[in-house]
């Protein structure tokens, strides 16, 4: 049914993953506009190739590794004409310090460990979806985690936060 | 793991907030920002080039107007106030 490339399939398929791929978009590009427009690139691009997903693993992964590449292409083609600080305009006033200390404790850490904290914390993936996501086996995943939250732990300790 | 407890819950409490995701993107759709772009580029270029066309005839024509016309000069008036008299 989802190989019928009928525009229902592709409402449904958006509808259902759009708010949680367009999260971990920005958590990697720290744009709004950006992640938004990636976003659609994104699905634009998973459908546009829906013939060459093999059924190895789920519609879901399927869509976040098309999300994470194109994030990472973006980031590759911009890396030397943006600075952090001007681009992180996701910041929203009333946030509160501990919201904005997650945001910038993940911001300070390199794109793939943030990937990965995002998909564990924001996505509810499991580790088998994040290695098939990020094409590591599910015991990488597993030693990488724990070498992350030890990197964000250490952040948000400095930032006197008691984690 | 259990070292990173109080991480995981301090991590999902204080989760980033999220703009919602736009509209449902058109298959195949025209990007319309940039055709915009390059629409409003070209009619200022055509703009630049067909204006003078057009402007010169009329420009020509005042002119024509201008030297046909017998003007009346102070001295001409003059003279005929005088001859009325």
């Amino acid at each position: 049914m989802l190989f019928n490339k009928s525009q229902e399939n592709f409402k449904s398929l958006y509808r259902s993953h759009a708010a949680s791929l367009q999260r971990f978009i920005q958590g990697m590009v720290k744009n709004s506009s950006v992640a938004e427009e990636l976003t659609q690139e994104s699905f634009l691009k998973a459908w546009k190739a829906l013939p060459q997903f093999g059924f190895k693993s789920t519609l879901k992964t399927w869509v976040y590794s098309v999300a994470l590449n194109t994030a990472r292409d973006w980031l590759r083609s911009h890396r030397h004409s943006i600075e952090w600080n001007e681009i992180n305009e996701t910041i929203d006033k009333t946030e509160s310090p501990e919201t904005r200390a997650v945001r910038e404790g993940l911001s300070q850490l390199d794109e793939d460990t943030r990937a990965l904290l995002m998909l564990h914390y924001y996505d509810d993936l499991t580790q088998k979806e994040m290695g098939i996501i990020l094409k590591i086996p599910e015991g990488t995943v597993k030693s990488r985690l724990f070498k992350a939250k030890g990197a964000l732990k250490q952040i948000l300790l400095q930032q006197g936060f008691d984690v | 793991m259990r070292d990173f407890e109080k991480l995981d819950h301090f991590m999902r409490e204080h989760k980033p907030a999220l703009k919602a995701p736009s509209e449902i993107p058109r298959i195949g759709k025209i990007r319309l920002v940039p055709w915009l772009s390059v629409g409003v580029a070209a009619a200022t270029i055509l703009f630049f080039i067909v204006s003078p066309i057009i402007q010169e005839p009329l420009y020509m024509e005042s002119v024509f107007i201008a030297e046909s016309i017998e003007w009346e000069t102070e001295e001409d008036s003059l003279l005929s106030y005088y001859d009325v008299l």
